[in-house]
Order: C-alpha cells, then structure tokens, then sequence
C-alpha cells in the first residue's frame, strides 16, 4: 500500500524517541516574538508568572507532522566559510558536540522535488510531534541581566533548559540585536535566528544577506515578516528540525575576543571547569564573563564551591591585568569588544544605513503598541459613535421634520379622505406611513452610518488591528482564544458565527461558545440601539449599554473558560497593512450589508406597524386587543421595568429583527420617542432589547445546530438574563432619581 | 478565481472556502461571506491584486 499513511509511519520511525519539542522564542523587546508566537499557537496560549516573580510568560501548543521535520536534507544554505586573515574578528568553530560527525545528505531526483511538495503546506492539526512554543520576556542582554524580564530569561534557559532557542532579531536594529544573539550561541542549544521585520528594513533602505549571516553566525537565519506572517511556517519547521537532528546540526561559530583577553578568558575557563560548580547550567564562558564583570549574582554561587578562594584570586587577577591593559574598567572593555563585534558582523551583512521609518509603519507601530493601542481603538470607537449620533441628530432635524411637517399630515390627509374603510386607513397610516417613518429615522442615519464606518475600518487594516490588541488585551485578562473568537465573530452577524462554533471539538465547548455569541449584539443592532438611546436620551447612557454589554460578555467568557480544556489551536491572524480606503469597494461593501435593511427590514416594519395599528384599534380604540395585552403585561412591563404597557408588543415583535423592537417604538409615540418614553425608559428598553433572545434567524440556526432542548432553554436564559437586569437598572436608576 | 481577505484575521482565502451563512433566512442571498479561518461575516467584495 502506497498511501499518506505510510509515509506518514515512515516519517515518525525517523525520530523513535521524538514526541515533542520545546521551543523557546528569545529577543529583545518589540522584536515581534508575541506576533509570532500568536501566529504559531493560536489564541490558545496559557500566561503564568514564571515561579518565584512577577514576569510572565506564554505557553502554547503547535503541532507538526512528522513529514515536515523529516527532511534528509539540512537546511540549505549554511556553507563551511572560513575567516580570511584580514578579517578583524577570529570565531570559535570548535563544535559543541556531535553524534553522527559531519553526515550531511542531500535530497536528489524526483525525491527531491517530493519532498520540496510535501513541505510546501503543512496541516496544523494533523497529530505529530508536539511543539511547545515558550514566549520569553524581552530581554537587551543575558550575559549582565539587570531586569527582572532578563533575569528570568537567563534562569529559563539554565534551568529548563528549551531543546531549541528561536532567537528573534529586529532587522532595523541589527548591532544591537545581536549583542544578545552572540550571547545565546555560547549556549549548548540549537538555535535558528528569525531576522524579523525585513519588510521595514527594506523600506529603511537596509538590505540583509541573510545567506552570510547564516555563515557567519553558524546557524540557520530565516528571514520573516511577523505581522505578515511570512516564513513563519519554514522558521517553526527550521527550528523542529534543528530541535529533531541534534547530531547534524551546524556549527555554531562563537564570538573569540580579541588582543589577548580570548586567552585569559580562557583560562579562567580551564579552571571553572574543574571545579565542583553548583548545578546551574550556565556555559563556563558566560559565567567567567559574569565573574569577570563582577556579576553578583554568581559570585555566591562560586563562593559556596570548595575551591573558590583560589578561583576567586585568579579572576581578581585576570580582571586587574585587563584593566591594566585597556586603562578602563573591565565592564567596559569587554562590551566595547562584543559591541565592535556586533557592528563587524552587520557590517558583513548588511548594506544601506537606515533611512526613515515610513509614516505608515510608524504609525501602525503606535496603532498596535502595547501601551497606546487600546486607548487608540477606544477612542476609535467612541468616535465612530459619536459620528453616528451627530449623523442622527442631522438627519432628524432635517428629513425628519420635513416628514412630520409635509408628508406625514399630508398622507393622512389623503387616507382619510380617500379610503372609505377604517381597517384599511389604520393599515395604509400605520404601515405605510409611520411604518416607513420609523424605518427612515432609524435605519438610514444609524446604520447606514455605522456600515460606512465599519467598511472604512476594515478596508484601511484597522478592524485587524483591533483584533490583535482585543486578543492581547483578553490574554492579559487570563482569558485564551476559544472565548474571544465567538466574540470578535459574532459582532458581524451572530448566524455564521454559531455555524463557526463547530470547529470546537467537544459538545460542551460547542454549548458554550453558542451561548456566548447569541449574547453578543450583531452590528446593525447595537447601531440602532445605542444611536437610539445617544440621540434620544443620553450619549451617556448609549456608552454605558455597550460598557454593560461587553462587561456580560467578559465576565461570562471568564467563568466558563475554566470549563474548556487548555490546548486549541486557535486563531492564526495575518496583519493586513494599512492603506487608504478605495472609494468604490468601500461603498459597495456599505450597500451590501445595507441592502438587507431595504429588502427585508423595511417590509417587515410596514407588516408590524399595521398589525400594531389593527391592534391599537380594535376592537375599540378605547378598550383595544393592545391594551388588553398590555393589562396582562403590566406587572412585568410596567411593575417591574417600569416601562409604558404598550412596548410589550414591541418586545413580541422583535424576536424577527432585535431592531425592530426600536422602530416599532417609534410607530408607538407617533412622533418624536422621547415625548413617548423618559431617558430612564429609553435606558431599560434598550438593554433590555440588546440581550434578551437572539433574531429568529439565530433561533434558527441554533436548532438546526443544537436542537430544541438547548436551543429554548438557551433562549429563555437570555429572556430571563435581560428582564432581570432591565429590572435591577430601572430600580437603580429610580432610586437614583431619574425621572 | 477571486480571492477575499478577511478584515478581521486577515486571511487570504477563495469563494469555495468560504464557510457558509447556511441556516440564514437570506441563505445565501445577503452577498456576504465568512471567514474560514476566524467566522467573521463580511460583505464578498473581492480583493483587488
Ligand atoms: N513592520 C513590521 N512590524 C512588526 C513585525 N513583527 C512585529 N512587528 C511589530 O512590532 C511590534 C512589537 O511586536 P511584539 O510581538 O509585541 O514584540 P515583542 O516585544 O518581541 O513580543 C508590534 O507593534 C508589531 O506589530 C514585522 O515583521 N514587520
Ligand atoms: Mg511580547
Ligand atoms: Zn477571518
């Protein structure tokens, strides 16, 4: 048989012992390890305070079949180079250690373009060797850690020792970034540089070779583009194999000092070696640096050795003699080396010096930074709100008092006049008329508005963005991806994001992430309820509807993510850059998702608005079926919300279209809302509407998903969730005197 | 084929990959599609190279 499988099995014998692999993700801050580590892990990270601080560090989970590791053929590129004699710098090649010295092969024939196919894509969720991603703190250097965040690093890589260390470096930045990487050479780990950032390298004008990087670094450099995701899959298959093929790996060329201090620092080498150190893992070399450099830290760990008097002496004198030499302190002397060092090697590498930062990426770097990101999107939003608001308040001092002015008596007018029947004038005014009022004050300004909005923010990059900081800001509340996704999906339309529920693999995730999204308000209806409550009662209370909202929302993924099982692969998320919206597609994008509010909506409002008119008057207008309803209503509706007794109807109405349940509000003040209902009305109206049961289409899709049983007791919860909270804040509010 | 990419997530994808608002009472009338990769809904207007 000459199926997947068995080359799959093929594959796998290659690495009898290999069930996972730890990958840790070192460099310095702002280099784009989160962005990478999230692309590689999803959102389905777990943050802890690495034992005994406060510095936190992610964990994640990726797996890579093992078809992807298995490559006879090393990374390519890494050619034996050798300094010639006028090169500033000399290296240390000696190897580490190798188990199958020098055995290299080479993928030839058709094989070799099988296997250059089969690496071409990689299935994530395929079962294979278990990558753990670590995301390390940032951190300038580990040789003289000073912060916590450096002091952490280095302890992680004493102690848990990662079986590869992905070093990632800013390549707008390289001198310095590689003080750290020629660091993390000295460490007995495999090891793959990520030269991040090219993209706005190359747009600073600096070029890379990353061919003679490699070379001179003695490992494998991948360039890559974060944000982009660019390279992102070879860099993880990169750093599995160098992790997977301990005995073949490369050479690391380490950085020798120069004039003499190489020697000495050698010898106090010899010596550390022979004594009985206590059992931190740290490379001799780094430790004599530290000691050199009167690192304090580690002083007391030789102290505590037998023979540390003697050691100690020779470092004193090592130290005096280089001092001596140089006429500086020795802290100095050594980081002018390994800064001349660094600058040598970029010099190799790279051509062009850095020119500017183009406009669009600084301020893409402000819109996602960790800091102002949030605030940004924030303030974002609120705009986009009060955009909306002013939107509606134009359009109601203009269209809409023409229409109370002209139109509206004029129609009645004509129907009273003209239509013999009762029942047909109460449908032609009621439907048509108002019917159609509510639908222009409502839809037009709000959500045609909110649409064009939303259509800008995402043509310009911006809605990504957003996500980005959403996911980050979720991961600093403790909360992983599986209970953000519904969230950021459901905004859209909540129909499609319960369908998205079924890549969840348990019933019970299925359960709960349905009923996270039904809570989530789809856009049209936060845009006709907050634009509502900000134009007719308070902006005010339209924010504290969407802060309630989202607080629900939070607080509900807080408590029941304890119930959802840590590993996931989550959500890979691919930075669009930003640019300037196009007129064309902006508006096209606007339409679509507006067209709906025409061909669906709009009827539906003139059907519910001369149902409502038959209803407020008949059988007699005095003693209607509406009042009737309203009578048996009014200990909830009136008692307990303190609402007007009519707006129970709207309520009924609203399982089609949560908006409606608005725009019915206006058929029923037939005239401005805020002579009909008070702000402390408006206020519990909307929340109420924004959470109690989804849109007949969710109820829908949520049988056909879940069946009955869940769909109703779902449906119920919510109705009971809103009635309740719509009753606590009209008692609060009362109590708080409004009117 | 016209490729889409998602405004949320910033997946590139096609129109048959597109997971469906099957179940929807506009079916597939509304013109918009969601995202394979995240579920975010987005009306099919198809990125210009
Ligand atoms: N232009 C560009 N920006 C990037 C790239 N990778 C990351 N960034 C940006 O660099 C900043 C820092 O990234 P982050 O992952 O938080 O860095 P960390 O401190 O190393 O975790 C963010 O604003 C990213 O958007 C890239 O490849 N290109
Ligand atoms: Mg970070
Ligand atoms: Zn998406």
């Amino acid at each position: 048989m000459k199926g997947p499988r068995k080359r799959k099995f093929r594959h796998r014998k290659q690495f009898p012992e290999l069930n996972h692999l730890r990958i840790a993700l070192v460099g310095q801050p702002n280099v784009g390890k989160s962005v990478i580590f999230n692309n590689w892990t999803g959102l389905g990270a777990i943050v802890s305070n690495y034992p005994g601080t406060t510095v936190e560090i992610l964990e994640g989970t990726v797996y890579l079949s093992y078809r992807d590791v298995y490559s006879p053929r090393w990374h390519p590129g890494i050619k034996d180079w050798q300094p010639t004699e006028e090169d500033e710098f000399q290296q240390d090649d000696r190897p580490f250690r190798r188990d199958r010295p020098g055995r290299r092969q080479h993928g030839r024939g058709i094989g070799k373009h099988f296997r250059k196919w089969a690496l071409k894509d990689f299935d994530e969720t395929i079962e294979g060797l278990q990558l753990d991603i670590v995301d390390l703190p940032g951190s300038y250097t580990i040789v003289s850690p000073s912060t916590e965040d450096e002091k952490v690093t280095l302890r992680y890589l004493q102690q848990d020792t990662p079986d590869v260390i992905v070093n990632v470096v800013d390549a707008t930045n390289l001198p310095r970034n590689l003080l750290l990487t020629i660091a993390l050479l000295e460490f007995n780990i495999p090891m793959v540089v990520c030269l991040n950032q090219v993209d706005l390298a190359r747009r600073m004008g600096i070029e890379i070779d990353e061919k003679k990087l490699e070379m001179l670094l003695g490992v494998p450099v991948i360039p890559t583009v974060a944000i982009h995701g660019t390279n992102l899959k070879l860099l993880l298959r990169t750093a599995a194999k160098s992790g997977a093929y301990k005995g073949v790996r490369p050479n690391p060329r380490r950085f020798l000092f120069p004039n003499g201090i190489e020697a000495k620092l050698r010898r106090l080498e010899q010596r550390l070696s022979q004594m009985q150190l206590c059992p931190m893992n740290l490379p001799l070399r780094i430790l004599s640096q530290q000691l050199l450099e009167e690192y304090a830290q580690c002083a007391a760990c030789i102290e505590s050795s037998l023979e540390s008097e003697e050691a100690l002496n020779l470092v004193k004198t090592i130290r005096t003699e280089i001092e001596k030499e140089f006429d500086e302190d020795i802290v100095l002397v050594l980081g002018e080396k390994r800064k001349q060092y660094a600058i040598y090697l970029t010099e190799q590498v790279q051509q062009g010096k850095g020119k500017r930062v183009p406009l669009t990426e600084k301020i893409s770097a402000i819109l996602t930074d960790r800091v102002f990101g949030l605030p940004i999107a924030l303030l974002v939003l609120i705009g986009s709100l009060l955009i909306m608001f002013a939107a509606g308040a134009i359009f109601d001092a203009t269209v809409g008092e023409f229409w109370e002015a002209f139109i509206n008596p004029t129609a009645q007018y004509l129907i009273t006049t003209y239509v013999p029947s009762v029942i047909v004038q109460v449908i032609l005014y009621y439907g048509l008329v108002l019917g159609i009022q509510a639908w222009l004050f409502i839809a037009v300004p709000f959500v045609a508005t909110f649409y064009i909005i939303l259509s800008i923010l995402e043509d310009t990059g911006y809605m990504a963005r957003i996500a980005f900081l959403l996911d980050a800001f979720m991961h600093r509340l403790g909360l992983h991806g599986r209970a953000i996704i519904p969230l950021l999906t459901g905004m859209g339309c909540n129909v499609p994001a319960v369908l998205g529920t079924r890549i969840l693999s348990t019933r019970r995730e299925r359960l709960i992430a349905g009923f996270l999204v039904v809570l989530v308000p789809c856009s049209a209806q936060l845009a006709v309820i907050l634009g509502t409550v900000g134009l007719y009662a308070s902006i005010f209370f339209a924010f504290l509807i969407l802060a309630i909202v989202f607080g629900i929302i939070i607080g509900l993924g807080a408590l029941l993510q304890h119930t959802l099982p840590g590993a996931s692969h989550g959500l890979v998320m691919e930075i669009p850059p930003l640019r300037t919206p196009r007129l064309k597609p902006t508006l096209k994008k606007t339409w679509l998702r507006f067209r709906e509010f025409v061909y669906i909506a709009l009827p539906l409002i003139i059907i519910g608005g001369a149902v409502l008119g038959l209803l407020l008057y008949f059988p007699t207008p005095d003693f209607s079926y509406l009042y009737m309803v309203s009578l048996w209503a009014a200990p909830l509706v009136v008692g307990w919300l303190g609402l007007p007794a009519e707006t129970a109807a709207a309520f009924v109405y609203g399982i089609l279209r949560k908006e409606l349940t608005v725009e019915l509000l206006v058929i029923l003040a037939n005239g401005p809302i805020n002579t009909f209902m008070t702000p402390r009305q408006m206020f519990v109206f909307a929340l109420i509407t924004t959470i109690y049961i989804p849109c007949i289409a969710t109820i829908a899709v949520l049988f056909r998903e879940y069946r009955w049983k869940y769909t109703l007791i779902l449906a119920t919860s919510t109705v009971i969730l809103a009635f309740f909270l719509g009753g606590v804040a009209n008692f609060i509010m009362l109590g708080l005197g409004f009117p | 084929m016209t490729t889409y990419q998602c405004p949320m997530c910033g997946r590139k994808f096609e129109k048959a990959q597109a997971t469906g608002c099957a179940g929807c009472m506009m079916a597939r009338a509304c013109g918009a599609i969601a995202c394979p990769n995240c579920g975010y809904e987005f009306p099919a207007v198809p990125e210009e190279a």
